[in-house]
């Protein structure tokens, strides 16, 4: 009895599921001759196997847009010119800016989870009047001669709305908390070849534990630029080409590479930034 | 959002689920005129954690299940029933639990069946299968009643047509509104001397830090609750026959 109040309780379910499999199995291969039907495909081992080969094949085209690609570069820039970056991308981009604040955490699973270690963030957008969670997994990035000649980063991304209790979530499943940071900038999204998305914001560390409203600036005076588009397998090259000809355009005020690749500042940002400070973006570089 | 029961076929002692029940339930369901809409489809998936090693005490849990409703197929529930955890994710959130390969999806179970609307009624009853495969491992129901909110709480609307003319009036208390309709489908039940009976185990939906408000994450997690409770009694058979 204190066995099934257990199972009840949710321990286990899995291994016990397929127990009970194995006995019901057991004894209906006693009756085997007296009965055609077809058993259970959970009657050995092999079985299992096959069906474990099964559910990893699952048609992921069916969980939609949450599976893709990415293209991304990253870059810095000096926070007295970044009014200058939000002119001249006004100017480019012809849509107004978004605030962000985003808190980010990044979660490690413990030691004797997973055959290998994983990691995985949740995104807090405290934009919202209700702060909304999301499950960012960044995959490995795209290797080989093609992917070393081009100047975008192409790795797998998977995203996903979760509810508010994720972060309970992730702690139950094993899950610890490896660092978090403060997002706290600006956006701007808009069609140029792909969708592309200019993110402009510093990174903020929390002095205490989830403190967002208590956040200091990781390196004061110099905020991050990412530039990221969504891509498929198909479509990755288009997105790079547009991804790589739009850097251009921002090209006097900060050098936009591969994430992990530090290009530094500009020198000519303070005369760009001047430029376009006296014309409001009016003209282009 | 309408509030839903969901029934699990619980055979006599000394009995098991077979499809004779399952088409005599369907069939009970049209005797009471029942019209059937089509078919539903449910999926539940046991996550299985994958440790490095296995004898030492982790403070993961063995496994936890992922449910895909039949209501909306782009929204995924992930249920921890030790620690009375329901998360709701997009469907998306099953590739990226396939990416961490922390867990992995051993078993996954299809309930799936027939609806019917019986007035203001929906009735589903469905088979639990084991995907890829035919073998009947138990039956389900789901009722859904239509709800609004009243000043006096939840009522349930009901609709009498009479000579072409429908006329709505509100049922004051959903329990006996439930009940009766409950009572008359036992009844049509009984008549059929079934070995067994559907039972109603409802789960603390306050432990799981659910709202009075009915969502689809209730559903959920009344099917983690009639899955485990399934197991238990195929497991409890087993034990007194050995």
């Amino acid at each position: 009895m204190s066995e099934v109040v257990r199972m009840l309780e949710g321990d286990g379910l899995a291994e016990r599921w397929e127990a009970s499999q194995r006995l019901e199995s057991n004894k209906l291969k006693t009756q085997e001759l007296s009965s055609s039907e077809r058993y259970s495909d959970l009657t050995d081992d092999s079985s299992l196997l096959a069906q474990a080969i099964e559910l990893s094949e699952i048609d992921w085209r069916k969980f939609g847009t949450g599976i893709r690609m990415e293209c991304v570069v990253q870059g810095i820039i000096e926070t007295k010119h970044v009014e200058a970056l939000e002119i001249l991308l006004q100017g480019l981009c012809g849509v107004h800016r978004e605030s962000l604040t985003i808190h980010e955490l990044c979660l490690k699973s413990v030691p004797n989870l997973g055959l290998v270690s994983s990691e995985v963030r949740l995104l807090c957008d405290l934009e919202q009047p209700e702060p909304a969670w999301t499950v960012r997994h960044i995959g490995g990035a795209m290797r080989g001669a093609g992917a070393e000649q081009i100047s975008v980063l192409v790795r797998t991304m998977a995203e996903s709305k979760v509810s508010k209790n994720a972060l309970r979530l992730f702690y139950a499943l094993g899950y610890k908390l490896d660092h978090e940071l403060l997002r706290v900038g600006f956006a701007f999204h808009f069609q140029r070849g792909a969708q592309i998305t200019v993110t402009v914001s510093s990174i903020n560390k929390m002095l205490k534990l989830h403190a967002t409203d208590d956040a200091v600036p990781v390196t004061p005076g110099i905020q991050l630029v990412e530039v990221t588009a969504p891509a498929s397998s198909e479509n990755y090259t288009e997105v790079v080409a547009a991804v790589s000809s739009f850097c251009e355009y921002l090209a006097p005020l900060l050098h936009l590479s591969k994430p992990g690749v530090s290009t530094g500042v500009v020198p000519t940002a303070a005369a760009a930034a001047a430029s376009l400070m006296s014309d409001g973006g009016g003209t282009a570089l | 959002m309408p509030i839903k029961w969901i029934l699990h076929w619980q055979p006599n002692p000394g009995t098991t689920v077979n499809s004779q029940i399952l088409s005599e339930v369907s069939q009970c369901a049209e005797s009471i005129n029942g019209v059937k809409e089509g078919r539903w489809k449910s999926t539940l998936s046991f996550y299985k954690a994958m440790a490095r090693e296995q004898t030492i005490a982790n403070d993961f849990p063995r496994d936890f299940v992922g449910i895909s409703l039949a209501e909306q197929p782009n929204k995924y529930f992930l249920v921890i029933r030790g620690q009375r955890l329901v998360v709701e994710a997009e469907s998306s959130i099953q590739m990226i639990m396939e990416k961490l390969q922390s867990y992995k999806t051993r078993v996954a179970l299809n309930f799936e069946g027939n609806q019917y609307q019986l007035g203001d009624f929906q009735l589903r009853v469905g088979k639990v299968v084991p995907m890829h495969s035919e073998s009947l491992r138990g039956i389900v129901m789901e009722q859904k009643e239509f709800f609004f909110e009243t000043s006096q709480g939840p009522s349930a609307l009901c609709s009498l047509t009479l000579d072409g003319v429908s006329t709505h009036f509100i049922m004051g208390k959903i329990t006996s509104n439930h009940g009766e309709f409950f009572d008359l489908w036992q009844e049509a039940l009984l008549k059929r001397s079934l070995p067994g009976h559907f039972v109603h185990i409802e789960p603390n939906f306050a432990e799981y830090g659910l709202a009075d408000q009915y969502s689809l994450q209730h559903t959920a997690v009344q099917y983690a609750s009639i899955t485990a409770q399934m197991i238990a009694t195929s497991q409890s058979v087993q034990a007194t026959r050995n």
